[in-house]
């Protein structure tokens, strides 16, 4: 395993704690407002842009 | 604004027309009895139309009527996580370590089903066999979805005219015929234009909703004073506690691997599609349900007190949507569905015929018989599913967890057949069986063990089995390894 591919697993280890379960803390939970809404869109957006990096990277060592 | 029934006909024709002049022009596109040509595209589909294709199979009738359903009754915030948990995360993650496994092993061995692969990792027919069966009997549910969402839809927005019956046999035909001809590429050349319209369709009702509600910035008002709890978890139906939100993302982690018409993608095409397939479905998802969830919460607002949820979206269709949109907006829902149920359709006949006739029954049979029995499968699955949707259920997203919960106990078999060596027949043969069995007993039984989903038990029960019996087992011998394809480095 090459040190892209730990440091996005770890990433996405991390990424998917913190979608999981910080929506559920106070901060979250006593705003009734589009925050948690907005927090989830702006999670998912960064994980697709860092997604599409790990991607193109991956497929360079793909052998056809 | 009723929508006038001779609209809503012309609609139809005008898009069944459409439909059929692709599959005209993908069957004079298929080389005549050629099971490859017909089933995976001469494995030459671009990466376009592979992304497309992958995404509008994978997102079916449940997103515009039972995903809005969701929505409405049980909020935006979770409804919109675990569709991005399960599509942009999970999905992005099986796609490229499990995608490009699939791929590579299609690409050495001439595979066009993955239960084709399943039988040479693990050395035995019968794997192939019973995740074939598996795979067709818990994807009943999911085109029984489709099929209930077109047809409440339609009878809804024609009050009748078109009853239930009649649009599930109307677009069982639609779809069989333009498949049946032309074969994949009628599927996948349909499902970029019918892709297209779904993304156009949400983003075009969204527009409406926000309009009724006086702009986005009453919108955001009129949301956050009328429907609070909507906004935070776990909902105004308490619906995702932490157990709650987990019992209905596990299920669904794996469909995007699991789904045998989703995987079945990774055969048709270059080494570049399965990477944009990869990234491009993650943005389809989320440009998919973004819309969605918020035109959904938005008609919680407007339509406060509709008896059922699944209504919503027809709801706004023919209260404030301009019926010309409405009729567009018709038409994504019917491209949701059909997107899928002709996937479906011919993924599942081409399992039968491979892996079970072929490879299993009758293995002298030719290329042009192999592709009859593939049409005849394809009547036979469509009226299965005509029977089993004669009786619609009130949530349609509660067939799509259960299909979801089904396909995910083929996940270790799945995922070991190309990332585990030391999986065995053994392992594979009991985490399927019993995985199904556990789960199809406690849903029978709408039984929740320590408050858990039914579906999380198939999964879980299925892994420890998988794992358990593969390493109380004889290893499987090298001969059947199909590791070998690995990236470099």
């Amino acid at each position: 395993m090459e040190k892209s591919d730990q440091y996005f697993l770890v990433f996405s280890a991390v990424w998917a704690l913190v979608y999981l379960f910080l929506p559920y803390t106070d901060l979250f939970t006593k705003s009734p407002t589009f925050l948690t809404y907005n927090f989830l869109v702006i999670l998912t957006v960064i994980y697709i842009v860092v997604f599409v990096f790990y991607a193109n990277k991956y497929e360079e060592r793909v052998k056809s | 604004m009723a929508l006038e029934i001779s609209w809503i006909l012309a609609t139809i024709v005008i898009y069944i027309a459409i439909m059929w002049y692709i599959g005209y022009i993908a069957h004079k596109a298929t080389k005549k009895d050629d099971v490859v040509s017909y089933v995976v595209a001469d494995r030459k589909l671009s990466p376009f139309v592979t992304l497309m294709t992958y995404s509008a199979t994978f997102f079916s009738a449940y997103m515009m009527i039972g995903y809005a359903g969701y929505t409405y009754a049980n909020g935006i915030a979770g409804t919109f996580g675990f569709e991005m948990f399960v599509t942009v995360f999970t999905g992005s993650l099986l796609i490229i370590y499990v995608g490009y496994k699939f791929w590579s092993a299609a690409q050495a061995r001439g595979y066009i089903s993955s239960s084709e692969l399943l039988r040479d990792s693990y050395g035995s027919t019968w794997v192939a066999i019973v995740a074939t069966l598996l795979g067709i009997m818990w994807i009943v549910p999911h085109s029984m979805m489709q099929y209930q969402g077109i047809a409440k839809l339609l009878d809804g927005l024609t009050g009748g005219v078109i009853p239930y019956l009649g649009g599930i046999a109307l677009f069982a035909v639609v779809a069989f015929v333009y498949t049946v001809a032309g074969g994949v590429r009628a599927v996948a050349w349909t499902d970029v234009v019918q892709g297209t319209i779904m993304i156009v369709v949400a983003f075009l009702v969204l527009g409406f909703v926000i309009n009724a509600l006086g702009g986005f910035s009453g919108y955001v008002n009129a949301v956050q004073t009328q429907a609070p709890a909507h906004l935070t978890f776990p909902g105004p139906s308490n619906l995702y506690t932490v157990v709650g939100y987990l019992s209905i993302i596990i299920p669904f982690v794996f469909q995007p691997l699991c789904n045998p018409q989703a995987n079945q993608r990774f055969f048709m095409t270059n080494k570049r599609g399965i990477k944009y397939t990869a990234f491009g479905f993650a943005i389809f998802s989320f440009l998919y349900a973004l819309p969605i969830t918020i035109f959904a919460v938005g008609g919680k607002v407007l339509f406060p007190n509709l008896s059922a949820a699944d209504s919503i979206t027809p709801t706004i269709l023919t209260s404030i949507v301009p019926p010309i949109v409405a009729l567009i907006a018709m038409t994504g829902v019917w491209s949701a569905a059909l997107s899928t149920i002709d996937s479906q359709m011919l993924t599942l006949s081409s399992m039968f015929s491979r892996d079970i006739l072929k490879n299993a029954a009758h293995p002298k049979i030719t290329a042009k018989g192999e592709i009859l029995s593939i049409r005849i499968f394809m009547v036979i699955y469509v009226l299965i599913v005509f029977f089993f949707s004669m009786t619609p259920v009130p949530f349609i997203l509660t067939l799509g967890i259960l299909s979801a919960a089904g396909v995910s106990t083929l996940a270790p078999t799945l995922l070991g057949s190309v990332l585990w060596k030391r999986g065995t027949a053994a392992g594979a043969l009991s985490s399927m069986i019993v995985g199904s069995a556990v789960l199809l007993t406690l849903q029978l039984t709408n039984t929740k063990l320590l408050g858990w989903a039914p579906g999380v038990w198939g999964v879980i029960v299925s892994f420890v089995l998988y794992f358990g019996v593969s390493l109380a087992t004889k290893p499987r011998p090298e001969s059947t390894e199909i590791h070998k394809q690995k990236t470099k480095g």
